[in-house]
C-alpha cells in the first residue's frame, strides 16, 4: 500500500491514478462532512466533488504541517461556507421554528433523558436553521474554536458563543421529541 | 458554558456512524472530467493570452515604427536636408562643381533620379538641381499628391489622390544652393536606384499615427501635439450588488433575511449619461473625464409574511417573539442617483485608417444625491423607504473599458463594454450589518468632437 507522503507526492505531481487512490481513501469521510454541511444528499455530492477538484488544485499548498483529512476537511468546510453565501437561494432552508426559540429554562436544564440513534441526530441536525447548524458543527465535531468560527463565519467571537448556545438548545428540543 | 454539553458528546459519538450517501466509481469520473476541463480551459487560456501578447507586440512594434519617422513633415524634411548642402556648400571648390556636372550629365541620360521615399524628378526639373534626398515616412508619402509641373517639376509618383502638399518653398531654397560633392559610390546609387521601376506606395491601410483622424486631412495628419474630445456618452447597463456581513453586527441579521428578504432583490437595468471629455497625447494615451448623472438600482419582489420579531441584546438577536403574521407583498425597483465625476487612463491602438480600439482604467467619485424605494430591513424583515437607510453620500468607483472606436476627421463615435464597481461600502457601516457594494456592467457609446488646433 502507498505511504501517504508519497501519494501526495504524487497528486502534487497530478498523478491521475494517486488522485484516484487519494479519492477513493477518503471519499467517505469527506461526505461525511458535506453531509453535515448541506441539507440533503445532492447537495453533499456536488460539495463532495467540488471539494476533492479543488484539494487536487491546491495540494500543492498542503505543506505536511497536519493529516492530510484535516487539511481536507478545513478546506471542505469552506467551500461548503462559501457555497451558502453565495447561492443562499440554492440550498433549502426549514422555516425558522420560532417557538424554539422563546425558549424556557426547562430546556436550558433538562439533561439528556433520551436514548437517540445516530441517524436520528443526523436528521435532528439537519433540522436546525444553516446558522445554527453551521457553528454546531464547527464546534462540536470539527473542533473548531469560537476564534476560527468566528473567522470562517466573519462574525463576532460573542456571536459565535451565541449561536452554539442557539444551536444545543434546538437540538436539545428536537432529539427529545424524538 | 450551559449544561447542554451533552450535545456536543452526543454529536462526537454520532458523528462517525452516520449513514451516508455512498461514493461510487461516479463521483470519481464526474472529478475526473473537472480536471479534464480545467486542462482545457488553461490551454484555453495560454492560447488566448499568447495571441494577445502576439497581437499586442505586432501593433506596438507598427506604431513605434511610424511615429519615429512621422513627427518630421516632408517640408521639415527637404529643409533639412538643403540646410545641410549649404552648410556643405562653402567647402567645395571648382572640381567638385565639375563632378557634379559629370553626374548630372549621366543622370540626364538615364531620364530621371529616383528619391527615397518613391519620389521621382522629371529630367526637366533635376536640371539645375543636384539629387536632392528627401526621407519621409510611408504615411507622408501618402498625403503626397501630382503636384502641378509648372511649379516645381516634382511629381510624387505614389497614386494617391491626397490634396496638395506646399514644398515649392523648399524647392525655392533647393534652387540657390551650392551642390555639395558627391562621391563615386553616391552616384553610383543613384544610378541603381533610378535603374529600378517606381515602386508605387498605396498607404491606404496603413494604420494611421494614433492622434490622427482621417488621411484625406493633411492638417491633422501633421498634429503631433495633443488634442481634446469633447462629447456625450449614454451607458445602458445591468446594476448588481455584492452582499457581505458586518462582522461587527452581524448578530443582527434576521435568522429569515437571507431566505427571505435577500433572495428577492435582483439586478435590474439602469443608466448612465453625461459629458464626456478627453486629452488625447500623441503617444497614444488619453485621459479622460467629464460629469455624468448615473444611476444604480436594484429589482424587489417581496412575498413573505413576518411571523417573530427578533429580540435584541448588545447587538445580538437573543431570541425571537412570535406573532401573528404580518404580509410583505411589495415589487418596484429601488434606484439611487449618483453625480460621477471619472479620472480614466486609457491608451489607443489603431486597428484601421478609420477604426481604433480604446481601452481605460482608472475611478470615480460618486456623489449620493437622491434614493427612492422600499427594502426590507435586515433585523426585523419591516419594509421601509431608502431614505431610512444610512448610505455614504461620497462614493468611490473603480471603472474599467474597452471597446471600439470609429475615428473620423472631426469626430469620434465609440462602442465599447464597461464595468464599473463600487470600492466603498453604499451603507454606513456603523448602522448596516448588511454591506452593499454596488457594480454594473454595460455599454457605453460616446461621441465626441475633435479640438485639434
Amino acid at each position: 500500500m502507498i505511504s501517504e507522503e508519497e501519494l501526495i507526492e504524487r497528486c502534487k505531481n497530478k498523478d491521475q491514478s494517486a488522485q484516484k487512490v487519494l479519492f477513493e481513501r477518503y471519499a467517505n469521510k469527506m461526505m461525511a462532512v458535506c453531509m453535515r454541511y448541506c441539507k440533503n444528499q445532492e447537495d453533499a455530492r456536488d460539495l463532495l466533488h467540488d471539494g476533492f477538484y479543488k484539494v487536487f488544485i491546491k495540494i500543492d499548498s498542503f505543506r505536511g504541517g497536519s493529516r492530510i483529512d484535516t487539511w481536507m476537511t478545513r478546506l471542505f468546510i469552506n467551500l461548503a461556507l462559501n457555497k451558502l453565501r453565495h447561492g443562499r437561494n440554492k440550498y433549502y432552508h426549514d422555516e425558522f421554528e420560532a417557538k424554539h426559540e422563546t425558549f424556557t429554562s426547562s430546556d436550558e436544564t433538562t439533561s439528556s433523558a433520551y436514548k437517540v440513534e445516530p441517524n436520528q441526530v443526523l436528521d435532528a441536525l439537519n433540522q436546525l436553521p444553516d446558522i445554527y447548524k453551521i457553528v454546531l458543527n464547527m464546534y462540536a465535531i470539527d473542533n473548531m474554536s469560537h476564534k476560527e468560527i468566528a473567522a470562517e463565519l466573519k462574525i463576532s467571537i460573542g456571536s459565535s458563543k451565541s449561536r452554539l448556545s442557539r444551536a444545543r438548545v434546538l437540538l436539545n428540543a428536537k432529539l427529545k421529541r424524538k | 458554558m450551559d449544561n447542554l454539553q451533552h450535545i456536543d458528546d452526543l454529536l462526537k459519538k454520532s458523528a462517525p456512524s452516520f449513514e451516508y450517501a455512498e461514493v461510487g466509481a461516479n463521483d470519481w469520473l464526474a472529478i475526473e472530467k473537472k480536471l479534464k476541463q480545467r486542462k482545457k480551459r488553461i490551454y484555453a487560456l495560454w492560447f488566448f493570452l499568447a495571441l494577445v501578447f502576439v497581437s499586442s507586440s505586432i501593433l506596438l512594434i507598427n506604431n513605434t515604427s511610424s511615429d519615429k519617422v512621422q513627427p518630421l513633415s516632408v517640408n521639415e524634411a527637404i529643409t533639412n536636408e538643403v540646410d545641410k548642402t549649404v552648410n556643405n556648400a562653402g567647402k567645395e571648390d571648382q572640381a567638385i562643381k565639375n563632378d557634379i556636372n559629370a553626374s548630372i550629365d549621366k543622370d540626364k541620360e538615364l531620364g530621371s533620379i529616383q528619391l527615397k521615399g518613391d519620389i521621382t524628378i522629371n529630367e526637366t526639373a533635376v536640371t539645375p538641381i543636384t539629387p536632392l534626398i528627401i526621407t519621409v515616412s510611408e504615411n507622408e508619402v501618402q498625403s503626397l499628391n501630382t503636384i502641378p509641373d509648372e511649379q516645381s517639376g516634382l511629381i510624387a509618383n505614389s497614386k494617391s489622390t491626397n490634396s496638395p502638399i506646399e514644398i515649392e518653398n523648399a524647392i525655392e531654397k533647393a534652387d540657390n544652393i551650392v551642390p555639395h560633392k558627391i562621391t563615386d559610390k553616391d552616384e553610383d546609387a543613384a544610378i541603381a536606384e533610378s535603374e529600378k521601376p517606381s515602386v508605387v506606395l498605396n498607404n491606404s491601410d496603413l494604420p494611421k499615427s494614433n492622434n490622427q483622424g482621417d488621411g484625406n486631412n493633411s492638417k491633422l495628419d501633421k498634429n503631433t501635439s495633443g488634442y481634446w474630445e469633447l462629447g456625450f456618452s449614454f451607458t445602458p447597463s445591468i446594476s448588481n450588488k455584492r452582499i457581505t456581513e458586518n462582522s461587527l453586527l452581524a448578530g443582527l441579521i434576521h435568522v429569515n433575511y437571507y431566505d427571505k428578504a435577500a433572495s428577492s432583490e435582483n439586478s435590474s437595468f439602469s443608466n448612465s449619461a453625461g459629458i464626456n471629455a478627453q486629452y488625447h497625447l500623441p503617444n497614444g494615451i488619453f485621459v479622460t473625464t467629464g460629469a455624468f448623472i448615473s444611476q444604480r438600482t436594484e429589482a424587489v419582489n417581496y412575498d413573505y409574511s413576518i411571523d417573530s420579531v427578533p429580540i435584541n441584546n448588545n447587538n445580538e438577536i437573543v431570541g425571537y417573539k412570535p406573532q401573528a403574521p404580518v404580509p410583505v407583498k411589495y415589487s418596484g425597483s429601488n434606484s439611487y442617483h449618483f453625480m460621477e465625476i471619472p479620472l480614466n487612463i486609457g491608451y489607443k491602438t489603431p486597428i484601421s485608417t478609420k477604426f481604433e480600439i480604446r481601452s481605460q482604467v482608472g475611478m470615480s467619485y460618486l456623489f449620493l444625491f437622491n434614493q427612492k424605494g422600499k427594502k426590507a430591513d435586515f433585523n426585523d424583515l419591516s419594509l421601509k423607504d431608502v431614505t431610512n437607510f444610512a448610505l455614504n453620500k461620497n462614493n468611490v468607483a473603480a471603472n474599467a473599458k474597452v471597446g471600439m472606436y470609429y475615428n473620423g476627421k472631426h469626430f469620434t463615435i465609440g462602442a465599447e463594454p464597461t464595468f464599473s464597481l463600487n470600492l466603498n461600502n453604499l451603507n454606513v457601516k456603523e448602522s448596516s450589518a448588511i454591506i452593499v457594494k454596488p457594480y454594473s456592467y454595460g455599454f457605453n457609446i460616446s461621441t465626441n468632437y475633435k479640438f485639434i488646433k
